[in-house]
């Protein structure tokens, strides 16, 4: 299963791996795909195309535009850290059924941010339910 | 009483098959607990707080079929219902999954059907 996420920090990021390790039972890999070359990425990207269980989590960290369409169109679930800024909206990376995660509730979130393990959870139904499709 | 000792109760109460206890003298001696030796039939409880949370249940379901998970759900949580194959100290994302809904989503299912009977109880004054 694949899981784009956007985030501005190593620390922050840190934070939401760890919190996912302990959440998902399975393997986790994580990629940050923003420090990657690109022949890397490319590999990495048709090497990941072949990945449907959801027993396995592939962390797709900040990905360019580009990327970001392809791993849409791979099935790739994608979320932000809520409150990234401006750029992410203005580089027209946020669509519409997008998750917004927080790692810290330490204030009163919009009821459409997510806990980790909710947007994992999250991940993963929407995962199976474009597999079911994908199936039928 | 708080509102988890009365679903501890519950569960208790439908696992176990007998009320932890009586809320008057009357039920007792009907209940058959007041007398040793003697040779009357024993009463079930009619009037417990683990019937009023299985009444406060059935009335929350009744209303639409989508309630039914979520008095399921609470179910499974007490560890009345086994969910398949997982454990029962199965964590609720694991529970979640299986039921093919979110964890967002099964919590605030369980918190609708904790709440409903909440209601239910503080009307009955037993809460």
């Amino acid at each position: 299963m694949l899981i784009v996420v956007f985030s501005s920090s190593d620390a922050e990021f840190d934070a939401l791996y760890k919190q996912v390790v302990l959440e998902q039972l399975g393997q986790v890999a994580s990629f940050n795909l923003g420090a990657m070359a690109a022949s890397a990425c490319s590999a990495l990207l048709s090497s990941l195309k072949s990945v449907r269980t959801e027993s396995s989590v592939s962390l797709l960290r900040n990905p360019t535009v580009e990327d970001l369409a392809l791993l849409r169109r791979l099935g790739a679930v994608v979320c932000h850290r809520y409150e990234l800024g401006a750029r992410y909206r203005h580089e027209r990376l946020i669509e519409h059924g997008d998750l917004f995660y927080a790692t810290k509730f330490i204030k009163p979130l919009p009821p459409h941010v997510l806990a980790v393990d909710e947007m994992l959870t999250e991940a993963k139904i929407r995962h199976r339910k474009r597999v079911r499709a994908h199936a039928a | 009483m708080q509102l988890e000792e009365a679903l501890e109760r519950w569960a208790r109460w439908c696992v176990g098959g007998e009320s932890l206890g009586a809320t008057s003298i009357m039920q007792v001696i009907m209940s058959g607990g007041a007398f040793r030796g003697g040779s009357g039939s024993k009463q079930p409880l009619i009037e417990c707080v683990e019937l009023e949370v299985e009444a406060a249940l059935a009335e929350f379901s009744a209303s639409s079929a989508d309630r039914v998970l979520a008095v399921d759900i609470l179910r499974y949580e007490s560890g009345i219902k086994r969910l398949g194959s997982l454990p029962m100290d199965a964590p609720q994302t694991s529970r979640a999954l299986r039921l093919n809904i979110s964890i967002r989503t099964y919590r605030r299912k369980l918190n609708q059907v904790k709440t409903a009977v909440e209601l239910h109880l503080n009307q009955r004054g037993y809460l």
